[in-house]
């Protein structure tokens, strides 16, 4: 028996070939979740069939018959988001744009790449750097998620404090609208005013409006040497004050990384690199530049520290040195998701002098809802990582949970920030969104959405 | 109770609470050598715990299809190592392996194979009808059956164990009550030697350098009746109750220092169902043993050889051993070692995957050969008859003028001395 829906796989089928079509349960089994907390908790949502096109002229194919039958479409990369941004809805289509994995022209002269959505960043980061170049967005991801998946959420990182995030480096877009009509935005120059930006646009719009299909990203020379430095300061106040004032000295960190007490004392415990497990916060600084110039600047930062009572101080300009230093903000992953079996991150934004207030009513936020709190951030760009460390099947908890996050994020909001950084809205912050969005500016990106998606088939249920 | 009691509970617990860990942030993308080729995510380490939560959750059903997924795991552990949270998933998909075969059984083939191995003799020769029957005309058989006699050595005209037993007869082993024994000149050490199924019916030349090699080390080598080391059962999910029991009532009673083997997949399982000396002495692998007593005076190889090194999964990520191997290898005069580019990533062999998944474990195996091929090295060295049978098969399949050969190899030919090749 025909349905519409079987005639549409079979139509698919026809666009693709029946190689990159899956409809099996088991498979389908596996794309109903991302790395959003609890999206595995209940009776899994399956969409009914897996694309994976190989080109832009399939995906157009298969946005007109998605158009032709109303079907909705999740596009998806890796799936390794963490607000729900690729969480499918019931019958819809996964179009997975991984087979898109080539990195079409690399441009010495213009400092530019053009790149297809599945390239993994971690790859380019290799491919670029290897010519001498540098594209500095590096979510913690970056070793595995893909760069259309970095188009869509806006990815950022710890180099979001010098170097900025996803949107600052994208050139051009090529993407394909939910009728099936291929875009191109943007300019291959670094200028360009013609017509609205809709490359701007695109970016961050987590699949709602599009879906990618080619990037041409801007790159800078690399950075010649890196100095990192590690403080522990007694106190998040002296902390923080660390942070503005190296900042109003003039000085710009590529990477200005935060940890509280909860995770000190856990990667301490952890990997046993000599963190006294009684301070309240450390922080970690990677100048980058000119040799000279990192030099000067890193006495200037220690000096800074020093005259703001910090505990210890480890400075280190030789690569192993460095490594050993990072290490401590490369376990507080793994250092903290052994306490508690799952972990629920919050991914906040205040102005960079509010982020001392930002941690500690955070911390008085835990404490009121007798959570295990950990909190980790880019200190530099004032982005904190708030880690709720839970247990998804205990309902009574996840109820003050639910709280904690609420009051969380209102906090945000009250300090002049945002309450999605870098991880995108999703499914997970949906709810939340009213807290930041006036109603008239909601509006005017509904009629965007209405405009472009009038169907409403482009990643559904999702913050739009 | 005994040990492989223990071992049992350990793998029928269920894992439910440590699935549900899985954060599915997707680190095992990076490593996961099915999801390398097959680029989906139920072939991928977050997937297999997702699909071990439907199962027991009752979200997803028994069925051939989940079977088949089940089974596409290398067991090989490298999600695990690189897992931030630390998901055994090796024990996760096995849990599941164990659950679908308590409720839909094991197919016929395998539980042919099992009674097979636990024969030996006969199902040697049966074996052996069987190859001589499909060997010759390879080309009216479908290609799976091509593909599998791809993967398998030639077998040789008896087992070791068949070997030993006409050596014992023309008196060059000693032999009390069914158990044999390799005599040192002047004994240092006494070990038990256990060769494994691969050794036995594939290998025994691997066997037959043991020997040599410990006879130069005044090691005298005990070496009882055996069978199979219960690793395939293990795999596949079913128990290996009866395997541990008699390799208990054969080893258990033979007072020696170690019970060594040259296999790391048996090593693995040997470790794994008699942890500590419940055997009555440590597991070893030859490698561990050979690094503890030392190399002793080694004339060294004829001629200078470029070698490069594989880490069998079930000696790096099982038993913790990739020093040794290296060690010995460089103590070798007329050795260079030359390292591939990522030695321990699995070959795709994982035992009988490598015939139930053939063209994917030779897919696999293709990223093997590449790094294999790039150190420009004359054989690839490694320390399981397992990763030998896959590595051997590409690189015949590739038609490439290098070997893959046992690390006992080497070191007998060393031992041998330079005026002294001892062939095969």
């Amino acid at each position: 028996m025909s349905s519409p829906k079987n005639e549409f796989i079979a139509r698919v089928r026809e666009v693709v070939g029946p190689r990159y079509v899956d409809t099996r349960t088991e498979e389908l089994f596996g794309y109903s979740y991302d790395a959003s907390f609890g999206c595995t908790k209940g009776t899994p949502v399956l969409p009914a069939v897996i694309v994976k096109p190989a080109n832009k002229e399939e995906i157009s194919k298969l946005m007109q018959l998605a158009t032709a039958y109303r079907i909705p479409v999740v596009p998806r990369g890796a799936g390794s988001n963490n607000s729900g941004g690729t969480l499918p809805v019931d019958g819809c289509m996964v179009l997975e744009t991984n087979r898109l994995n080539r990195i079409l022209e690399l441009d010495k002269r213009n400092l530019t790449v053009r790149v297809q959505p599945g390239v993994i960043t971690g790859q380019l980061h290799r491919v670029v750097e290897a010519e001498g170049l540098f594209y500095p967005p590096d979510p913690a991801s970056l070793d595995f998620c893909t760069i259309g998946g970095n188009l869509a959420e806006c990815a950022g990182g710890p180099r979001g404090v010098k170097y900025g995030v996803t949107r600052d480096y994208v050139l051009q877009l090529e993407a394909v609208l939910a009728d099936g009509t291929v875009i191109r935005t943007g300019t291959q120059t670094i200028k360009g005013v013609t017509g609205y930006d809709l490359t701007r646009l695109l970016v961050g719009s987590e699949g709602t409006l599009a879906i990618f299909t080619e990037a041409l990203l801007r790159l800078i020379p690399l950075p010649q040497a890196h100095h990192t430095i590690l403080a522990v300061y007694d106190d998040i106040r002296a902390a923080a004050d660390s942070v503005g004032a190296i900042i109003a000295g003039g000085i710009v960190p590529a990477c200005l990384e935060f940890m509280d007490r909860v995770l000190i004392k856990c990667v301490e415990e952890y990997a046993h690199i000599g963190l006294p497990t009684e301070a309240e916060a450390v922080l970690l600084l990677d100048l980058d530049g000119h040799p000279a110039a990192i030099a000067d600047e890193a006495l200037a930062v220690e000096k800074i520290c020093r005259g703001l009572s910090v505990r210890d101080l480890h400075s280190a300009a030789d690569e192993e040195q460095r490594q050993q230093l990072w290490a401590a903000r490369r376990a507080a992953f793994p250092a903290i998701v052994r306490l508690r079996p799952n972990v629920l991150t919050e991914d906040v934004v205040v102005p960079r002098d509010k982020f001392a207030d930002m941690v500690m009513q955070a911390q008085g936020i835990g404490e009121k809802y007798q959570l295990l709190v950990g909190m980790a951030g880019h200190a530099g760009d004032g982005n904190l990582h708030v880690e709720i460390l839970t247990d998804e099947n205990d309902e009574v908890e996840m109820a003050r949970v639910q709280q904690a996050v609420l009051e969380i994020l209102q906090t945000a909001v009250e300090l002049n920030g945002t309450i999605a950084g870098e991880h995108g809205v999703g499914r997970l912050k949906a709810p939340y969104l009213g807290l930041e969005i006036k109603k008239e500016v909601m509006a005017t990106m509904q009629a965007i959405k209405q405009a472009l998606d009038p169907l409403g088939l482009l990643n559904p249920g999702k913050f739009i | 109770m005994s040990s492989s009691n223990e071992a049992q509970v350990q793998a029928t617990d269920d894992l439910l609470p440590e699935a549900n860990r899985c954060s599915r942030c997707g680190a095992c993308r990076t490593v996961c050598p099915v999801f390398q080729v097959e680029g989906t995510e139920t072939s991928l380490a977050r997937g297999k715990a997702q699909l071990y939560r439907g199962l027991r959750k009752g979200l997803l059903m028994p069925t051939k299809e989940l079977r088949h997924l089940a089974g596409k795991c290398l067991l090989c552990r490298t999600c695990v190592t690189n897992c931030p949270s630390d998901i055994p998933v090796d024990q996760i998909v096995l849990d599941m392996r164990q659950e679908l075969v308590h409720t839909m059984g094991i197919p016929v083939y395998k539980k042919l194979l099992f009674r097979g191995l636990e024969q030996g003799g006969s199902f040697y020769k049966l074996g052996r009808a069987a190859e001589r029957f499909l060997r010759l005309p390879q080309r009216i058989f479908p290609g799976r059956v091509k593909k599998w006699l791809e993967v398998l050595p030639d077998l040789p005209a008896s087992t070791f164990r068949a070997q030993l037993n006409l050596a014992a007869a023309r008196g060059m082993l000693d032999r009390e009550k069914g158990v044999l024994f390799s005599r040192a000149e002047k004994r240092a050490h006494r070990v038990a030697y256990f060769y494994g199924c691969a050794n036995n019916y594939f290998y025994p030349q691997t066997g037959w350098d043991f020997l040599q090699v410990m006879r130069a080390r005044q090691v005298e080598v005990v070496i009882p009746p055996q069978g199979c080391c219960g690793q395939p059962q293990l795999a596949a999910g079913v128990t290996a109750e009866r395997q541990a029991a008699r390799i208990k009532e054969a080893f258990a009673p033979l007072r020696v220092e170690a019970i060594v083997t040259d296999c790391a997949s048996c090593g693995s399982a040997l470790k794994q169902l008699f942890p500590g000396i419940s055997l009555g002495a440590p597991v070893q692998d030859v490698t561990e043993f050979l690094t503890s007593i030392g190399l002793g005076r080694l004339p060294g190889l004829p001629g200078a050889r470029r070698l490069t090194y594989h880490d069998p999964c079930h000696a790096k990520r099982y038993q913790g051993i990739s020093s040794a191997p290296r060690e010995l290898l460089r103590a070798v005069p007329g050795v260079e070692l030359i390292e591939m580019a990522s030695p321990d990533t699995c070959c795709g062999g994982s035992g009988s995957f490598s015939l139930e998944y053939s063209d994917l474990s030779e897919q696999i195996g293709r990223k093997k050969l590449e790094d294999i091929l790039a150190t420009g090295a004359e054989a690839v060295v490694t320390a399981c008859p397992s990763c030998l049978m896959r590595i051997t098969s590409l690189l015949r399949v590739e038609g490439v003028p290098v070997r893959a050969i046992h690390l006992l190899r080497i070191l007998a030919e060393a031992y041998a001395g330079p005026g002294n090749p001892t062939g095969a």
